[in-house]
């Protein structure tokens, strides 16, 4: 076949034809991946409630609570009929490299059950630990080399799990007065992980009045300006830190 | 069949995209933090060289010169856009990784190139060839390097610890480290190649 | 007034397009040898970035949105920034012969310079305003710009010393930008958007 020739009206007879038909492809292949990226994002939410909701069996009923200004969706699971847990979608601004939002579970006590990072840009190899790193630290895997020549390194134990935590004063970084180690490196991402914990208690209890994003020199003031105005269990806890300090 | 194991080796080897003619420099230094964000970044990028390549192999009669590369251009991005959405269906985790590099392969060098120099010029079964051999090339690339960086950086290929973490460089998984690791890799290649 | 000094401090020094987030490398090194070009070279990429950016914005939000074909995105935003730089081609020659002589010959290499179809799809997905998408288009460009021209000042040095022969031209240029790097990476964390 001869090779069209450069007129006006081949080109633009070509260039549109070959336009629509891209568009036609699209909107076939848009059709037809519809209903699996819909599915994606719904399985990505489930995956990460049963994560942080160890039940069987639950029922979801999702409800939306305001914390200072900002909406927080809630999880609240029930097994016959009965409450078991609350899983929480929280999130932060302070990331090192933007936004941070985790799934935080709390059994019926509003004590941490599990978390799961839902989405984060930290750095990778530093910020990016926050995966596993506030979970009990587990075994490390033995490497190559260690199993070629028989020795392991011991990792250094750290006081850095939140599971299990009751969240009635906020968790803080070590750095900043708190109990909590924070990541090797990445104290600005550990301390934004923190506030979203803190903040997906606050939206369980609504009660509390304490500011979820307590850096080291906040802390200081803080604590003490706001024993005036907190409820009584709060306040003897924070009153006590405030003593000591 | 000797000649297309000469394209195909010629892609693969001896004009590799990333090493011998430094294109699509881009997602080879954005995307591989590991070795398996690399690997599936150059299994896309060779998924649109395919494609686009037999397509303007096929079409490369139908369209007139002086309109040739924005035909090449929307053919190209809609085998991209189809990608897209393949991905975020199937493999939305990968995708979330990978993130803007996805689109951007639109822009990336090696496949309009190999559109204008290959496709347009031979037959269909050939420019698949082709295509296969230069995407095949680019993945070999960026494998590499991303074993490279994950290996000096935290210790482990593709997941699998070699040695301890706490001894890795961690610059080399951070952005200056891509820079580093690529030059010396095509610093060996340059020594392999005038031997 | 603050917000848009973070966008513009983030784009230039934390999040540097080249050097952190990897976009724009060919111009990198393909133009970075003498500063004049490097120069002549930010411009162009300033001024296609910003026009651009503007151009995609309200496609996305005005036809794109509406019709909800945003699938066509990606095709649609090439299209449209490989029309427009024929455009200003041919504009500048007309309007400004002056700006043309100095821009001219590098407006051909922006079409497929992935700067700008990724700055184009970044304040989408970072969802911009208008003004907040314009002042991140131009504080983009200016990072580039910044790293560019820094990277040819380098260069131009660099090319006065000896290296092992295999090192010479491309892996020397990278692992100088390597350093560059390393010292942008100093800005990171400072501030986020």
């Amino acid at each position: 076949m001869k090779k069209l020739t450069s007129n006006f009206s081949n080109m633009a007879v070509v260039l549109t034809v070959i336009c629509l038909l891209a568009a036609l492809l699209l909107s076939f292949f848009f059709d037809l991946t519809k209903g699996k990226i819909e599915e994606a994002d719904k399985k990505k939410q489930e995956f990460a409630i049963a994560e942080v909701l160890p039940f069987s069996n639950m029922e979801i009923k999702t409800e939306k609570v305001f914390v200072d200004g900002d909406s927080l969706t809630l999880h609240r699971a029930f097994v016959d009929q009965k409450e078991v847990g609350v899983a929480v979608e929280s999130f932060s601004k302070n990331g090192f490299n933007g936004d941070i939002k985790l799934m935080v579970g709390f059994d019926n006590d509003n004590n941490i059950i599990n978390y799961s990072v839902l989405d984060q840009k930290e750095t990778p190899g530093l910020g990016t630990k926050m995966v596993d790193w506030f979970k009990p630290q587990t075994e490390v895997k033995k490497s190559f080399i260690e199993t070629i020549f028989n020795f392991q390194i011991a990792s250094n134990p750290r006081q850095s799990s939140v599971i299990g935590k009751n969240v009635s004063e906020p968790l803080n970084v070590s750095k900043d007065g708190g109990n909590i180690d924070a990541i090797t490196a990445a104290t600005i991402s550990s301390r934004a992980f923190l506030e979203a914990i803190n903040r997906a208690f606050k939206a369980l209890d609504s009660d509390v009045e304490w500011d979820c994003t307590s850096s080291a020199t906040a802390m200081e003031s803080l604590d003490c300006v706001q024993n005036d105005s907190i409820g009584i269990n709060v306040e003897e806890m924070i009153g006590g830190e405030c003593n000591e300090e | 069949m000797k000649n297309s194991i000469k394209v195909f080796l010629n892609g693969f080897i001896k004009e590799n995209p990333t090493f011998i003619l430094l294109l699509g420099m881009c997602p080879t230094l954005g995307t591989t933090s590991s070795a398996l964000n690399g690997m599936s970044m150059g299994l896309a990028t060779a998924f649109v060289l395919v494609c686009s390549n037999m397509v303007i192999s096929l079409l490369k009669n139908l369209i007139p010169d002086k309109v040739h590369i924005p035909c090449y251009i929307v053919i190209i991005a809609t085998f991209v856009s189809v990608l897209e959405l393949c991905m975020k269906a199937y493999l939305p985790s990968i995708y979330a990784t990978l993130g803007l590099f996805i689109p951007l392969i639109v822009v990336n060098c090696i496949v309009l190139g190999r559109a204008e120099s290959f496709a347009a010029k031979n037959n269909v079964l050939l420019s698949a060839i082709d295509g296969f051999g230069n995407g095949l090339g680019f993945t070999l690339a960026l494998t590499l390097l991303g074993i490279m960086r994950e290996l000096l950086g935290t210790g482990r290929i593709f997941d699998y610890p070699i040695y301890p973490e706490n001894y890795g460089t961690l610059v080399f998984v951070l952005a200056p480290g891509a820079f580093i690791a690529l030059g010396f890799l095509v610093a060996i290649v340059n020594k392999l190649r005038t031997k | 007034m603050a917000h848009y000094l973070v966008i513009f401090i983030v784009a230039v020094f934390v999040n540097n397009i080249v050097l952190s987030q990897f976009l724009g490398i060919c111009p990198f090194l393909g133009v970075s040898k003498k500063i004049d070009t490097a120069i002549g070279m930010s411009g162009a990429v300033a001024f296609v970035m910003t026009i651009a950016t503007i151009v995609t914005f309200l496609l996305q939000k005005y036809v794109l949105d509406v019709f909800g074909i945003g699938y066509l995105q990606t095709i649609s935003f090439i299209l449209v920034i490989a029309f427009l730089v024929q455009l200003v081609e041919i504009v500048l020659k007309k309007v400004s012969p002056a700006l043309y002589q100095a821009l001219g010959v590098f407006l051909p290499l922006i079409t497929t310079n992935c700067t700008i179809l990724g700055v184009a799809i970044m304040v989408i997905q970072k969802d911009f305003s208008l003004l907040e998408s314009v002042v991140f288009a131009i504080s983009t460009a200016v990072g580039f710009g910044l790293a560019l021209i820094l990277f040819a000042g380098i260069r131009e040095q660099l090319s006065m010393v000896k290296v092992p022969k295999s090192m010479e031209g491309t892996p020397i240029a990278l692992i100088a930008a390597g350093i560059l790097a390393m010292a942008f990476m100093g800005f990171s964390g400072i501030v986020s958007i």
